[in-house]
């Protein structure tokens, strides 16, 4: 073959035809051999790459447990709300689609159409929507619906700050997170095929687990006690001026916390009864005194000289500011005398006054499930300074909470045992199993029974007719010591003119059921624990004796009552007879609790005296003098309230008069926050809806007063003769009241006058 | 055998028989590969189409009942040609391809937006109550046309000017305006396959290279405009911007590597749901390779690999030239866009927007295929006119 042979062969189509169809085969060939590789070979890592882009682990959410009351109540719960995203360009008929979801979530025709028609991919519309318009939604083409759990507190701020909230799914604060890990469940997991927009493809969702639901957790709180409380704080915290304050519930007998409420600034998000210690003052001389009881170091028949009501101890002066001379110890404890206490308390080894004070739980957390509960300060005697046994002895030199505080005079109330605070009743499992249930814990006996008694008769006087008769009730016994100690600011150094006004109060004085615990942070004019707190404690009593199911034993205060009611009607004709012969029976007069004048003076005495200069100083390592006692302010207080409420030409509060409300046929719980409401104290008398009012509907009463409620069913206990001036009670009702407890009212328009200003 | 046969003996073997009919397994071969490929395609494109077409507010089955649609039509077109004797083809080869120019013109014209609307930044579509593709008749206008006139030239070959020029002054008309659409891997497709048709029929290689030095520039030019130039920048760089090029072969190849031996199933893949740009069309092969593994690729490639051979085989038993170098102008036309679309999916070439021949949705491409292949078929059933009419008479012309 010639080369022009081979040339014209090379360019022949036969030829041209096989190097061409070599080519694609090769190709073809070459392209397999490259999907081998790309699909045999490398295919994991590519498929690990497929896996990686198309599916989101997505959790599911669990149902957040439930926070219930002592009732079952519920406090906070979990509820499924719905988040709605539109894709536009989905959408077959825009307006029809604008339409649904003005018809199913309520979206303005505007917003609506803007939704529908915006240029972008994905439109999330920012509310989250209730289950229904799920199933508004659940066909519409382009309209994606997605479940979320979200938190709500069914009584807003109530309980708020020992509820905590949940902050991105997390609890925050409180029981919500105090009990988090229970709380949450266990958020299940699904795996779900996404577009390259990152949607879900429908129909392509592979469950991993599922959520397992949180538990509840039952509360030993009392919706409607947390409620009063709330409203008595709020109440006198607006009436005093104050800044903030702390009130609590808590039953003596199990330790159990019915109520807690702290406000700070008018916020109820705090936990200041757990968190904020504070120096207490003459609360605390009760512990003082049933230790040196305790220890037979004194009886409460002893004598002492409180010496014209100063007493220079080293370099320090410690003043009261009444002068009562040479009283019983328990006279002493009565009236709050600041040299009377802390001379019978020289009788303490420092140790053994530590101890005592350690024993009551002062300076040592309780161990309630909240996050960040403070221990408060108590030093120990190597730390002391020389004047900090006196200091203690009268409730400076220590930092309590306000906890402690109550589940120390718990301890006084139960019969000497120190119960360990209770705010988990029951830990509930997702199905309402019991998981866990808690027992009331004794954490120590601090005093004996007969000490116990022997402080307690000490604080009944002191409501009766010692520093705290703003507290007592008409119908029971309260036993309670108040307390004003000057209050210290950011840097640890008093503030002048500001003062904590605390009462701790236990009611009924015999088997104690309740203990109240009543704190107010600077209040304005008058700052006396005895005068500012002890009426809020009163007035939660009362409110907690008019509420629907009080957590009281009724049976047992129904026997108290009777019992009382005996006592006092003899002291009542007793005191009575006393004055008419004295007097010449001037009936206005008679029941005008005689000791409401003088012991009353003697609470503020010593408080602000001592803790004025002295503990101050004392804290900061030096010594001053002592500033002198506050007769001005004093006078000022006795005049305004005192003296006023007892003559019924003084008005009680000039120029705020208010009118009755119509109240017929209300039930009680609406009674009572109306007449709260106008700054009226309630007393309830009878069962069932308000029947009628004493004064009547439109009378002109005062802020203060306490307006008599009838309920349309008589209450078949005997009416109580107010005590000192008390009001008619919570159980009285029938017309068996003596002549001479109707003659000891100032008459009933002012029932309560004389208890309030 | 007469001397003026002798001239073009290299083409038609002389054991051929007289009747020129080419029986046997081939046609059978072919219409079986072309009906599978058919079948399978309408099935991959439903489950490739199907979210897309809802994401566009259409019924599920949108792209598969316009694709049958066009596959009917494609199919009474194959039935039609492949009755038609082939010649009659030659005859038309200047009226199709003035035709088809008239067609790409109104595509460019600036005052037949009416009909040749702009979409997507390029004016590819008439829209006359059906949408058609021009460009992609221009395709099959160009196999014909140059097959026609290759047989006429073929003597002329050696020459560049009197040989070549006239087939790139011609091709020139057609490549321009589908340029300015503009639709750059169509044009080359359209001219890399007048190439094709010239090689075949024997065109120095010298000249070729020549060629490419020539159009050099002018690819250059057009690669520089626009996207096109991102994408071809960006190959190769995977990892590179998101939703660059980059990114639409990175996710062809999770298609095709998830895919592994068996696939993820039909319908299961996942990458049609908005990864694979166009899984119905520029990305087909990917989402096959996805949904059926190794397996459905291996399958797929057998397929063409058949119609190439048989399209050869159909070819060098073509009763005339200008049915040789139809039947493997229209075989490669089949190929080359099998290989660049597979080409594009395993990241092996730039991202160029071709259909995978009768899978890819796109209904004038469909039916250009079909034609092509109902063509194909009767190269293989021959002509016993062909011979006469044709190659004789103008071998005799060409002796004059």
């Amino acid at each position: 073959m010639s080369l022009r042979d081979l040339g014209r062969t090379l360019r022949s189509p036969a030829f041209r035809g096989r190097i061409l169809m070599a080519g694609w085969v090769l190709a073809l060939g070459g392209l397999l051999f490259r999907a081998g590789e790309v699909q045999l070979k490398e295919g994991a890592v590519w498929r690990a790459e497929a896996e990686r882009q198309h599916q989101a682990q997505g959790t599911l959410p669990a149902a957040r447990g439930g926070i219930l009351d002592r009732e079952g109540t519920p406090l906070a719960m979990s509820h499924e709300v719905f988040r709605v995203g539109i894709a536009p360009h989905e959408l077959l008929d825009r307006d029809a689609a604008a339409a649904l979801l003005v018809e199913a979530l309520g979206l303005a025709p505007a917003d609506a159409r803007r939704a529908v028609s915006s240029d972008r991919r994905w439109v999330q519309l920012p509310q989250r929507y209730p289950p229904r318009a799920r199933e508004a939604l659940a066909r519409a083409r382009g309209i994606y619906v997605e479940r979320e759990l979200s938190r709500s507190y069914p009584h807003g701020e109530l309980g708020r700050g020992i509820l905590g909230v949940v902050i991105d799914d997390a609890g925050t604060g409180g029981i919500e997170q105090a009990y988090e890990d229970h709380l949450r469940g266990m958020p299940g997991s699904q795996i779900v095929a996404r577009d390259s927009e990152g949607r879900p493809i429908p129909g392509e969702t592979w469950m991993i687990q599922a959520p397992r639901a949180g538990g509840d957790i039952v509360l030993t709180l009392d919706r409607d006690l947390q409620e009063i409380a709330q409203e008595a704080l709020l109440e006198a915290i607006a009436e005093t001026g104050a800044r903030g304050g702390d009130l609590l519930v808590t039953d003596p007998r199990t330790g159990e916390i019915l109520a807690m409420v702290s406000i700070q600034d008018g916020s109820s998000n705090h936990l200041g009864g757990v968190n904020t210690p504070y120096e207490p003052g003459s609360t605390l001389k009760p512990f003082t005194v049933a230790g040196l009881l305790e220890l037979g170091l004194a009886s409460m028949a002893d004598s002492v000289d409180t010496e014209e009501g100063r007493w220079t101890v080293g370099r320090r002066t410690i003043s009261d500011v009444s002068r009562v001379g040479k009283v019983s110890l328990s006279h002493a404890l009565r009236v709050s005398s600041n040299v009377g206490i802390a001379k019978v308390a020289g009788a303490y080894a420092p140790l053994e006054q530590f101890e005592v004070l350690r024993d009551f739980g002062f300076g040592v957390p309780t161990g309630l499930p909240l996050p960040g509960e403070a221990s408060g300060t108590l030093r120990h005697p190597r730390n002391w300074s020389g004047q900090s046994a006196v200091s203690l002895s009268i409730g400076y030199e220590i930092a309590v909470t306000p906890l402690q505080m109550a589940m120390a005079y718990g301890a006084l109330a139960n019969g000497g045992l120190l119960m360990e605070p209770r705010l988990v009743r029951e830990v509930r499992a997702p199905d309402g199993r019991v998981l866990e249930r808690q027992e009331p814990r004794v954490v120590r006996r601090a005093i004996s029974t007969s000490t116990s008694e022997e402080v307690n008769r000490a604080l009944v006087e002191a409501v009766q007719d010692g520093t705290g008769t703003r507290a007592s009730l008409g119908t029971f016994q309260v036993a309670g010591k108040s307390g004003t100690a000057r209050a210290t600011g950011l840097d640890g150094r008093y503030e002048s003119g500001a003062y904590f006004a605390s009462f701790v109060g236990f009611f009924p004085a015999e088997n104690p059921q309740l203990v109240v615990f009543v704190k107010l942070d600077r209040p304005q004019g008058t700052y006396y624990g005895g005068v500012t707190a002890a009426p809020v404690t009163r007035a939660t009593m009362e409110a907690v004796l008019a509420a629907r199911h009080p957590p009281l034993d009724r049976q047992a205060l129904a026997s108290i009552a009777r019992r009382q009611e005996q006592e006092l009607r003899t002291r009542v004709e007793l005191e009575a007879m006393e004055r008419a012969l004295e007097e010449g029976g001037e009936p206005g007069h008679a029941g005008a609790p005689s000791g409401s004048t003088a012991p009353q003076s003697s609470e503020q005495v010593g408080a602000p005296g001592l803790g004025g200069a002295g503990t101050a100083l004392a804290l900061a390592g030096d010594i001053s003098r002592p500033q002198g006692g506050v007769p001005a302010l004093f006078a000022s207080w006795e005049a305004r309230s005192g003296a006023a409420a007892l003559d019924p030409r003084i008005p009680a509060l000039p120029g705020s008069e208010v009118a009755v409300p119509e109240v017929r046929g209300l039930p009680a719980r609406d009674v009572i926050r109306r007449l709260h409401g106008l700054g009226l104290h309630v007393s309830w008398e009878g069962q069932g809806a308000a029947a009628s009012t004493l004064p009547g509907a439109g009378a002109r009463v005062h802020p203060g007063d306490t307006i008599r409620v009838l309920g349309k069913h008589a209450a078949p206990l005997p009416r109580l003769a107010p005590g000192g001036g008390a009001p008619a009670g919570a159980f009285s009702g029938s017309s068996a009241a003596a002549p001479e407890a109707s003659r000891s009212a100032a008459g009933p328009p002012r029932v309560a006058g004389g208890q309030r200003r | 055998m007469s001397t003026a046969h002798a001239d073009i003996a290299p083409t038609v073997r002389p054991r051929l028989p007289e009747t020129g009919l080419a029986k046997g397994w081939e046609p059978a071969a072919l219409l079986a590969a072309t009906a599978i490929l058919l079948g399978f395609g309408l099935v991959n494109l439903y489950s490739a189409s199907a979210f897309l077409a809802q994401r566009q507010a259409l019924p599920d089955h949108f792209y598969l009942v316009r694709q049958a649609i066009g596959g009917v039509v494609g199919l009474v077109g194959l039935a039609a040609a492949s009755r038609i004797p082939y010649t009659w083809w030659r005859s038309l080869a200047w009226p199709l391809l003035a035709a088809v120019w008239g067609a790409l013109l109104l595509l460019v014209l600036p005052w037949t937006t009416g009909i040749a609307p702009e979409i997507n930044g390029a004016r590819r579509w008439l829209t006359l109550g059906v949408t058609i593709q021009p460009s992609e008749f221009a395709k099959l206008a160009i196999l014909i046309w140059t097959a026609h006139l290759a047989v006429k030239k073929r003597d002329e070959f050696q020459s560049l000017t009197r040989g070549l020029a006239p087939f790139f002054v011609v091709w020139g008309f057609l490549i321009v305006p589908i340029l300015l659409q503009p639709d750059l891997s169509t044009a080359f497709m359209v001219g890399l396959l007048g190439l094709l048709v010239l090689f075949t029929a024997g065109a120095r290689i010298a000249h070729f290279l020549f060629m490419g030095l020539f159009l050099l520039p002018v690819a250059w030019m057009q690669l520089s405009r626009g996207f096109r130039m991102e994408r071809l920048r960006s190959f190769g760089d995977m990892e590179g911007t998101a939703l660059g090029a980059g990114y639409q072969v990175k996710q062809s190849l999770i298609a095709l590597g998830s895919g592994g031996a068996t696939g993820v199933g039909f319908g299961e893949g996942r990458q049609k749901f908005g990864f694979l740009p166009e899984p119905h069309n520029d990305f087909i092969f990917s989402m096959i390779g996805e949904e059926w593994g190794f397996m459905g690729v291996a399958g797929l490639t057998l397929l063409y690999l058949v119609v190439v051979v048989v399209g050869f085989r159909i070819a060098r038993r073509a009763p005339d030239l200008f049915g040789q170098l139809l039947a493997m102008g229209i075989t490669s036309f089949i190929a080359i866009h099998a290989v660049l679309h597979m080409s594009v999916g395993l990241g092996v070439i730039p991202t160029t927007g071709l259909p995978l021949p009768l899978v890819s949705y796109g209904r004038s491409n469909l039916l250009v295929t079909l034609v092509s292949v109902g063509i194909l078929l009767s190269i293989a059933r021959g002509d016993p006119r062909a011979r006469r009419e044709t190659d004789l008479p103008r071998a005799r012309v060409s002796r004059v």
